[in-house]
């Protein structure tokens, strides 16, 4: 750096002080204009989604039987000319079964859980289901998930449940279950670090891990393999009634705002239970999804869910006035997420009414036969719901299509022989279950097939 | 009645002395016997103003060594049938003083156990200063008089005491005595007879005294250089060298002879370095010479040894008192590196009254500008130090803030990693070993070479013991004290270079604390952007240097190149930028002077030193970027150091002196802005201010023109790092606010009215909140990511296991399938600081990426089976593990799981055991050549920067 020499300054005239004031003018303005070319860099990496492809393969875990009723197994495929043979697996041998679209066979599971895997063309397409007559009970074979919430479960006499977990793969699996009860997440020690061995499955009847009277929650995390969860529920009048039990859909996440459909209609409890895993309370508020609007009955209070906890409220007055006459569901949104149910004992039979999961293309579901119902409801925008029904015999048996309105909600009768009951949604998404009624009731929730398999977008990451 | 005295004068071009020496002889109060005149082959008129003298001259030629030349005269003498009883050596360069031969008569009458005699020898031609008063040798062969450098004579010396030896000039010797030691050794032809004979006199149990009474003036021409004889050559110091080796290894004792064998070979080893180092090079070879020439001859050295047993009656012990102390070496020692610091702060005496003072000595300047002393100077002449400091306010200030900058640093002092700075490694080898490497086991294996900072982190991290820690904690600690101090000093002489008086010290201490607050408050510091700190740290004193390209002195203007070169290539080597930027700063200042002075181009002198400064950066950091852009790692070359992602910043930013999000806010940050602009209003001061300004010009023109680029790296794409050049703008501000300053502090009387005198105050308060608000909120701050730690989210029996060979990595992969993940590889003791960069820089690998695809959606055995070929034992996924990927990794076979502290980190071992060969690779001659020349070049670069210590060199 070369500095001017002070002595040489003296000597220059008045024409170099021009020169310097505008030199005094310009280099500021220069460095300025230049270091208004530096932009801020945009240094947020880009969002990568993931890529999708077919799936080649797939996994059902169809629950074990409810106690004593062996019940049935049907499996089918949902794409047209898809054929192919699933692999079963139980706990006492393993076999095959060949699988027809729009059919619904029924396979010979005995009454331990059913592992049911299928490739290639056949993987995307799978759909399978047990049933249990005497009284109606329905529980759909799912894929293994990382986490579910099963909410309102029993541990008392008169109510209680079984969780049943399942491991289709031959390494370990570990479960963590996280119970929450009326005061709080419960220690026991028992659900955690549930170790299911390869192949296999555990049972826990949670009156003899837990045994307490109110309803609690479970967290199922999946924290080494794979791993299926189900809940069977029972509920015992203790001599003033028969038993009834029926399986209990899990939920996928909490969320704030919960669409439960399949409320029966007739006398009879309905119990709403809230679960709230959040750290701070959560205000519940509740509406009812009928065919005109979503409203909220007279005299119905926000509910407060403290945190971390499970809360129960008997569904009285009015809104239960409003329910016994055949509403579609109940909305229910708070100012945190929660996970919901609604458990209804109607005609001596119990049913529950789980905040679904929200179907934006198509579903398929397997129902038994008998008398039932295709409820719909928070649709996000105006569309329409093609809703086509099989017989377990591959008929067609109908097939209309039904116009969505958000606020409202849409019931479409079926006919009884339908077995297969699959939902296409156009321009909207919408929570689907079928509700059904024989000896008893039963809700199928529908729930989006998996399609495809995600490859995640792989890059080096930051050292 | 004195004995009788025969004065042996011997004379080799002496013409220029020899009058003068005949005229002392002549003028003797004690009559002098006998003259014999020995001339060997001189080309000049000595042998006939001899003969004009003393009437007959002996003629020997030319190569006649001094021994033989003695030994003729004493021949002379017997040929002629005198027989002297005292023989008195004169040289033709040693003039006695009148009463010399009579005072040595007479300590020898007084004296009659005396041999040999000496008198005091003084400087010709200054006549005053002491050369000898008696020699003797010390172990490591240095000629050693016990005299203070140039000490007067002032008769300090005046006593008559034994010595190991006298100088042969004036000395006088007892004929017998000569005669029956053999004279002088003729393998000592010049230098160091007269210690060699002293010493055999002394064996041989004759006394030697000094006679201080007896004066003779030396020129000592020879040894000086002045006088080049065939017999010398160019080589004296070659001469004086082998002959203290000599005479060191045929005196010594039989039982120290293997000890002293072994010393002074390799004590000339490290003497020949010591050369090198001062740029000596001529005595570096002289000193490898001397050695190579006595010890490549055993036979000479036995036959000597041999001849001197036989002549020894005394004990070696009883000679061992004459000889110098034990201790005296190393006294030489601390007197060199005195001379060292001596010479470094002369060195740094500032350009500012150089370029006066030889504006001064040009014609039609009238008398030089002296330096008025100001107020604090008046002080410091007589009172004690702590009465200055306690009546100083600007060092009361100063300490202030000097402890304030400490305590705010004290997140600092545990060690720092976080932010910007990665997991250190174990100790400064590693550094070493990452600095040397030409292919490093990370990652996949990889070419890419280390950042060129891990070097200067290695020297600095060896220096303290070999702590990795201590090394960033000191940068980091002391990276205010440090950066004001270099400011102060660069301030100051650019204060003088503005006017003769220089700017005032409170002024100082402002703008240095400024200038050292800029890494802290642009959030560099906090941010553990250690690059962008030392660069700061470093720039002011690189600008220091560079004002030496502005000296008078040609000399100085390279030394100035040779530093500046190694101060740019350490701030370069840390902000890579820096070249870049000083590159296009050195083209338009040059550019600049071209046009105002056109002659300029003529002269080498001028343009070589910034050039040579330029362009031998990029020699000294060779080993980084030649085979950086061979691996596909130039992205490194616009880089800032350290951990990704770096803070980015904008206009603003750079403008207010904040890292995008960080620093202290940003409004004071405007101010030092608005001081520049203000800086240009007084006239007095315009053009050093518009200095300032067009360097601000050229860094925010690099700013630009780098803003455009996107670095494409394998983990995303970033930006170059412009946090170097937020620290030049800054600093360019900072200087240009002082010399407006003091433009306006020189018109300060004129501001009459009392609006602008207030203005003025205004502005003044405004300034003095900058540092005061950055340096209050350097103390009260915490919000930094410093000290918060690396990710230890890996299971410690893995990394222990990771410990075993770079073949054991663990792949780690972040992130969920929804927005996509990120694999990175570990291998041995984590990715520490510098290998971040290297890793950063590799090129990706396709394969393992789609390995890892593969892996994470359907995983195959096969894939497993590739990962352990790859040298990888386990896969991680950290908390929170992608469930899906989880299960699918479940129920892979080939991966067992594996157990980790967190239940929600994820892991699993490949259980075929990893390829001990999976990280080799290939080495690179290239780059080995690469860094010797970077060895050497830091070498030479070091030496030629240091200070001229060699006082033969400078000039009188």
């Amino acid at each position: 750096m070369s500095t001017p020499t002070p002595g040489r300054r003296s000597s220059s005239g008045g024409p170099a002080l021009d020169t310097t004031t505008v030199l005094a003018v310009l280099l500021p303005l220069l460095t300025i204009a230049a270091l208004l070319l530096v932009r801020p860099a945009a240094d947020e990496r880009p969002a990568r989604p993931p890529e999708l492809t077919p799936l080649s393969r797939v996994l059902l875990v169809c629950p074990g039987a409810a106690d004593g009723a062996a019940g049935e197994v049907r499996l089918s495929s949902t794409g047209q000319g898809t054929r192919g043979t699933a692999r079963l697996r139980s706990e006492t041998g393993s076999g095959r079964s060949p699988v027809r679209p729009r059919r619904a066979s029924v396979v010979d599971g005995g009454a331990g859980p059913l592992v049911v895997a299928a490739e290639d063309a056949l993987a995307p397409h799978l759909v399978g289901a047990r049933f249990a007559e005497r009284p109606l009970a329905h529980a759909a074979c799912r894929p293994s998930a990382p986490e579910v919430w099963f909410t309102g479960v029993g541990a008392g006499a008169r109510h209680s449940s079984v969780l049943e977990l399942v491991n289709p793969d031959a390494g370990p699996a570990l479960a963590d279950v996280t119970t929450y009860g009326g005061g709080g997440v419960l220690d026991v020690p028992q659900l955690r670090g549930v170790a299911v061995p390869g192949r296999s499955s555990v049972r826990l009847d949670l009156a003899a891990v837990v045994p307490r009277r109110g309803e609690l929650a479970l967290r199922v995390v999946t924290a080494r393999g794979r791993i299926a969860a189900s809940v069977l529920d029972r509920y015992d009048a203790l001599g003033a009634g028969p038993t009834t039990a029926e399986w209990l859909p899990g939920q996928g996440e909490p969320s704030t705002a919960n669409t439960l459909l399949g409320l029966p209609a007739g006398s009879g409890q309905r119990m709403l239970v809230l679960t709230n895993p959040g750290e701070d309370e959560a205000r519940a508020s509740l509406r009812v999804i009928d065919e005109e609007s979503v409203f909220t009955p007279q005299g119905t209070r926000e509910i407060r869910v403290p945190p971390g906890s499970v809360k129960r409220v008997k569904l009285t007055g009015e809104l239960l006035a409003v329910l016994r006459e055949g509403a579609l569901g109940l909305q229910v949104d708070a100012t945190s997420p929660v996970t919901a149910t609604v458990r209804s004992l109607t005609g001596g039979d119990l049913s529950h009414a789980v905040a679904g999961p929200t179907v934006t293309e198509s579903a398929t579901v397997l129902v038994p036969e008998g008398d039932k119902r295709l409820l719909l409801a928070g649709a996000d925008a105006v569309g329409v719901v093609t809703v086509t029904a099989w017989s377990a015999s591959g008929k067609r048996l109908t097939r209309q299509r039904t116009e969505l309105q958000p606020g409202r909600g849409a019931d479409v009768s079926l006919p009884e022989g339908a077995v297969i009951v699959t939902v296409e949604v156009e321009r909207s998404s919408v929570v689907a279950s079928v509700l059904v009624a024989g000896r008893g009731v039963a809700v199928a929730p529908m729930v989006e097939q998996v399609r495809n398999g995600l490859v995640a977008d792989v890059a080096p990451g930051l050292p | 009645m004195h004995a009788s005295v025969a004065a042996l004068v011997v004379s080799h071009d002496g013409e220029r002395w020899l009058p003068a020496v005949i005229e002392g002889l002549r003028a003797q109060h004690a009559a002098v016997d006998h003259v014999v005149a020995i001339d060997t082959g001189s080309k000049d008129a000595s042998a006939q103003l001899l003969e004009d003298a003393f009437g007959s001259v002996t003629r020997l030629p030319g190569l006649t060594s001094y021994p033989a030349a003695v030994a003729a005269g004493l021949d002379q003498l017997s040929a002629d049938g005198l027989d002297p009883e005292w023989i008195w050596l004169l040289h033709d360069d040693s003039n006695p003083d009148p009463g010399a031969l009579a005072a040595l008569l007479d300590a020898a009458a007084d004296h009659p156990e005396a041999d040999t005699l000496g008198p005091k020898l003084r400087e010709w031609p200054s006549l005053r200063r002491l050369l000898e008063l008696g020699v003797t040798i010390t172990g490591t062969g240095r000629r050693e008089t016990g005299l203070e450098r140039g000490e007067y004579d002032q008769g300090q010396h005046d006593e008559i005491r034994a010595v190991l030896a006298v100088n042969t000039a004036g000395m006088l010797v007892r004929r017998r005595v000569l005669q029956s030691l053999g004279g002088f050794d003729p393998q000592l032809p010049i230098f160091g007879n007269d210690l060699d004979f002293g010493w055999r006199a002394a064996a041989a149990g004759h006394t030697t005294l000094i006679v201080p009474e007896a004066v003779v003036f030396h020129a000592e021409a020879a040894h000086r250089g002045v006088r080049r004889t065939s017999l010398t050559g160019r080589h004296t110091h070659y001469q004086e060298r082998r002959a203290a080796l000599y005479t060191l290894l045929v005196n010594s004792g039989v039982r120290s002879l293997p000890f002293q064998l072994v010393r002074l070979g390799l004590g000339s080893l490290l003497r020949m370095v010591g050369f090198l180092l001062v740029r000596s090079v001529g005595e570096a070879l002289d000193e490898l010479a001397a050695v190579v020439s006595l010890y490549s001859r055993p036979r000479e050295l036995v036959a000597a040894r041999r001849r001197r047993q036989g002549e020894q009656v005394v004990d070696a012990q009883q000679v061992k008192h004459l000889l110098a102390p034990a201790w005296l070496p190393y006294r030489h020692g601390l007197d060199f590196l005195g001379d060292l610091v001596a010479a470094a702060t002369n060195q740094a005496q500032d350009v500012a009254e150089r370029r006066r003072a030889a504006a001064a000595e040009q014609p039609g300047v009238a008398a030089p500008v002296v330096r008025p002393v100001g107020d604090d100077d008046a002080l410091e002449e007589d009172s004690g130090l702590v009465a200055r400091f306690l009546t100083s306010p600007v060092a009361i200030g100063l300490a202030l803030v000097l402890v304030l900058a400490l305590v705010g640093a004290r997140t600092a002092f545990g060690g720092v990693v976080g932010g910007g700075i990665s997991p250190l490694p174990e100790d400064a080898g590693d550094w070493w070993r990452l600095h040397l490497e030409s292919w490093h086991a990370l990652g996949m294996g990889t070419a890419v070479p280390a950042p060129p900072y891990v070097l200067a982190l290695a020297l600095l991290g060896t220096l303290l013991g070999g702590s990795t820690s201590a090394a960033l904690t000191v940068l980091f600690v002391l990276a205010v004290p440090l950066g004001l101090w270099g400011a102060w000093r660069f301030l100051r002489v650019v204060g003088r270079l503005v006017s003769p008086s220089g700017a005032p010290r409170w002024l100082l201490l402002g703008s240095a604390t400024t200038y050292a607050l800029v890494p802290v408050v642009s959030g560099a510091w906090g941010a553990g952007r250690f690059g962008v700190v030392a660069a700061a740290v470093l720039l002011p004193w690189f600008a220091h240097a560079a004002l030496g390209f502005a000296d008078p002195d040609p000399d100085r203007r390279w030394r100035a190149a040779w530093r500046s070169t190694l101060l740019l290539a350490l701030v370069t080597a840390f902000t890579p930028v820096a070249w870049f930027f000083a590159l296009g700063l050195g083209l338009v200042v040059v550019a600049a002077a071209f046009a105002i002075v056109p002659g300029a181009v003529r002269d080498r002198s001028v343009w070589g030193p910034p050039a040579t400064a330029l362009l031998a950066v990029p020699v000294l950091l060779v080993p980084w970027w030649w085979p950086a852009l061979l691996a596909d790692a130039g992205a490194g070359l616009l880089l800032e150091s350290g951990a990704l992602p770096s803070p980015a910043t904008d206009a603003t930013g750079l403008l207010a002196g904040r890292l995008a999000g960080l620093g202290a806010p940003v409004a004071v940050g405007f101010v030092l802005l608005g001081l520049a602009v203000l800086a240009l209003a007084p006239r007095l001061t315009r053009i050093p201010v518009l200095v300032c300004w067009i360097v601000a010009v050229v860094a925010a023109g690099t700013a630009a023109v780098l803003a455009t680029i996107t670095l494409d790296l394998p983990a995303g794409p970033v930006v170059p790092g412009l946090g170097f050049l937020l620290v030049v703008l800054q600093g360019a501000f900072v200087v240009a606010a002082m010399i407006g300053t003091q433009g306006i502090l020189a018109r300060v009387t004129w501001l009459r009215t009392l609006a602008l005198r207030g203005a003025l105050g205004l502005v003044a308060a405004v300034a003095v909140a900058v540092p005061a608000v950055g340096l209050g909120w350097f103390v009260a701050g915490d919000d930094h990511a410093l000290g918060t730690g690396g990710r230890a989210d890996i299971p410690a029996y893995m990394v222990q296991s990771s410990m075993l060979g770079p073949e054991h990595g663990i792949l780690v992969i972040r992130g969920d399938v929804e927005s996509g993940l990120t694999y990175t590889v570990r291998r041995g003791d984590g990715v520490t600081l510098g290998e971040d960069e290297v890793l950063a820089l590799t090129p990706a690998d396709d394969a393992l990426t789609r390995d890892v695809r593969t892996l994470t959606s359907r995983p195959t055995p096969a894939v497993v089976e590739e990962l352990a070929d790859r040298g990888i034992e386990y896969v991680v996924l950290p908390a929170p593990a992608d469930g899906d990927v989880a299960a699918a990794l479940d129920a892979t076979g080939g991966l067992v799981q594996a157990s980790a502290e967190n239940r929600s980190t994820r892991a699993w071992q490949v259980a075929t055991a990893p390829d001990p060969e999976a990280l080799d690779g290939p080495g690179s001659p290239l780059r080995v050549v690469l860094l010797v020349v970077q060895g050497i070049a830091l070498v030479v670069v070091a030496v030629l920067c240091a200070p001229t210590t060699n006082r033969r060199r400078s000039r009188p």
